[in-house]
């Protein structure tokens, strides 16, 4: 009798808490904030407002200098999509996938042309960011940080 | 004065003495005191009495040296100076120092909520998933922020997969 009142007790709050999950995906929005930056080997001043992005690179690039230029915010909802416009007649589209474990899952592509050159999946802890970098332009290259809270 | 000032009283020779009555008063005890043997001698006896209270308590006192109690209430209190958790204690307990700190404190994790940028001790993001048409892919993590870098170089153009 007690066990069955346990296991109730259990089924219960399991419940409770895969509908809160539900609510809690259905509601939620996630917040991107994406950073189109030109490293390059020219010296120059590197954007103020870039700080925080490359002391975190820093261990990795060894570009002279950094220059942010645009800067997007994203609201995404439920498995919707987002598109920013990348110099070179390129396109970034992030689609979100779902949040699970502290993580949302986005498929990022990158196309050129009208044409997709690249995807990814990946799963991005919150408040956190992830770069792809790499198209040539100018006399650097290109250095997408996207940043994800929700 | 409400009583008859030509009836003795007593109590009334006391108060004079200890300065109690107002002015009015104080006049019609003087001029009964004058006409008074009795309540003269009541007054007399109540300065005879104070005039020894007052000399007993200075030969009492005659002996003792003020600066050696000095001495020793200020050597005791050194002596138990409070160890500083207890002065700590006694200082967060007075609400004035109490209120300002906790105010403080909770000011000073709020900015570092806010400022402190999140370091995580896992990637920052897990790659489930990469292809394009592209020459090379290379995946990295920034050593200190985790942060997870994709890197890619495009075909260059004219070339097919």
């Amino acid at each position: 009798m007690k066990m069955n009142r346990i296991a109730l007790t259990c089924i219960i709050i399991v419940s409770i808490l895969i509908t809160q999950g539900d609510e809690v995906w259905s509601e939620t929005t996630i917040d991107l904030n994406v950073k189109t930056i030109l490293a390059s080997q020219k010296p120059g001043r590197d954007d103020p407002s870039l700080k925080r992005f490359t002391s975190g690179v820093k261990d990795v690039f060894s570009y002279a200098s950094y220059r942010l230029l645009s800067r997007d915010d994203l609201k995404l909802n439920q498995k919707n999509s987002g598109r920013i416009s990348l110099p070179g007649n390129r396109s970034m589209r992030i689609t979100s996938k779902g949040i699970s474990e502290n993580r949302v899952t986005l498929q990022v592509e990158i196309f050129k042309d009208n044409k997709q050159i690249f995807q990814t999946v990946v799963r991005l802890l919150n408040n956190s960011e992830v770069t792809v970098g790499g198209p040539k332009h100018e006399d650097g290259n290109l250095l997408i940080n996207i940043f994800a809270s929700f | 004065m409400q009583k008859n000032l030509s009836q003795c009283n007593p109590e009334l020779i006391s108060r004079y003495y200890d300065e109690e009555l107002g002015k009015t008063e104080r006049s019609q005890v003087e001029s009964h005191i004058l006409e008074c043997p009795s309540c003269r001698q009541v007054l007399d006896d109540l300065k005879g009495i104070s005039a020894r209270y007052r000399d007993h308590l200075a030969n009492q006192s005659a002996g003792v040296d003020g600066g050696e109690i000095e001495r020793h209430v200020l050597g005791e209190i050194r002596r138990r100076k409070a160890p500083w958790w207890v002065k700590a204690k006694e200082a967060l307990s007075l609400k004035k120092a109490l209120i300002p700190a906790t105010a403080t404190a909770a000011m000073g994790l709020l900015l570092f909520a806010v400022l402190r940028a999140p370091v995580p001790d896992s990637p920052s993001a897990i790659v489930s998933s990469v292809s394009g048409d592209v020459s090379s892919i290379i995946i990295l993590e920034a050593p200190e922020t985790h942060q997870t870098i994709l890197w890619f170089n495009e075909r260059p153009e004219g070339q097919g997969l």
